[in-house]
């Protein structure tokens, strides 16, 4: 009898086991599908996009010189960050775009050369809420994909 | 035009295999356009400066909120990305070529 009890505890602990392989297996797939999702219909996306945001965020880097916020070695810091920026993007590497710290360094400079564009009269602030909507979309689309391929 | 309506028909449009994006996100999307619409409509009305640059986010934004919104039904099985990034795109176009 006793035999016949842990038989069955060991066929439900393979049931068990089984399961719940089967089911990580299940959401890894999931995941890899999800993460190609995404990569096919953001990459595409942050690359339209990024001209025009790296055009933002030089404006900002400029402004920060001029007005002595930045130093020109952290100017050219972050311009060859943003130099990274682009290869990444453009060879669709999500490991590439994971080093680079755009929502909490590099992005304040591209919201920043909105603003300058606004004060100086080049845009009005109907055209600079569409600009610093596209610096929100776009870093919601960096975001998501550092969050994939890991 | 109804700006909204047209979008979404698009988008219906774009292959017939937006089903499982579903009702709700496709009508996200739609008003999303319509929104970049009536900024267009202010800025061309106030004689706001910067329209080129205006049409360059708003084609921008239209990709990028597309495949943001794409992303988030990404689990959904068969999604076909293609059909609503272009879709958004070729009406972007047409949208703001009115402008």
């Amino acid at each position: 009898m006793k035999q016949l009890y842990s038989f069955f505890a060991i066929a439900i602990a393979l049931v068990l086991f089984a399961t719940m392989f089967a089911g990580s297996s299940s959401c890894v797939a999931s995941k890899e599908k999800s993460d190609q999702v995404k990569q096919a219909a953001q990459f595409p996306a942050a690359m339209l996009a990024w001209p025009g945001v790296r055009g933002d965020y030089d404006r900002g880097l400029a402004d920060g010189v001029t007005k002595g916020d930045l130093t020109p070695l952290a100017h050219d810091k972050l311009i060859a960050t943003a130099d990274q920026m682009s290869v990444a993007i453009n060879a669709k590497d999500p490991s590439a775009l994971r080093a680079i710290p755009w929502t909490l360094i590099m992005r304040p400079w591209a919201d920043r050369g909105v603003n300058v564009k606004l004060s100086d009269g080049t845009i009005g602030p109907t055209v600079a809420a569409e600009l610093l909507e596209r610096v929100a979309n776009f870093t919601a689309t960096i975001e998501s994909l550092q969050g994939t391929g890991l | 035009m109804n700006i909204a309506h047209e979008f979404e028909t698009m988008l219906k449009e774009a292959g017939g295999r937006l089903g499982d994006l579903g009702e709700e996100k496709r009508k996200e999307m739609a008003q999303y356009a319509a929104g970049r619409a009536e900024r267009a409509a202010t800025i061309i009305d106030g004689n706001e400066p910067g329209l080129d640059e205006f049409l360059t986010a708003a084609r921008d934004n239209l990709a990028l909120k597309g495949g943001l919104v794409i992303g988030e039904g990404a689990d959904a099985a068969g999604v076909e990305w293609r059909g609503l990034l272009y879709g958004a795109l070729r009406f972007a176009a047409l949208a703001l070529a009115g402008a």
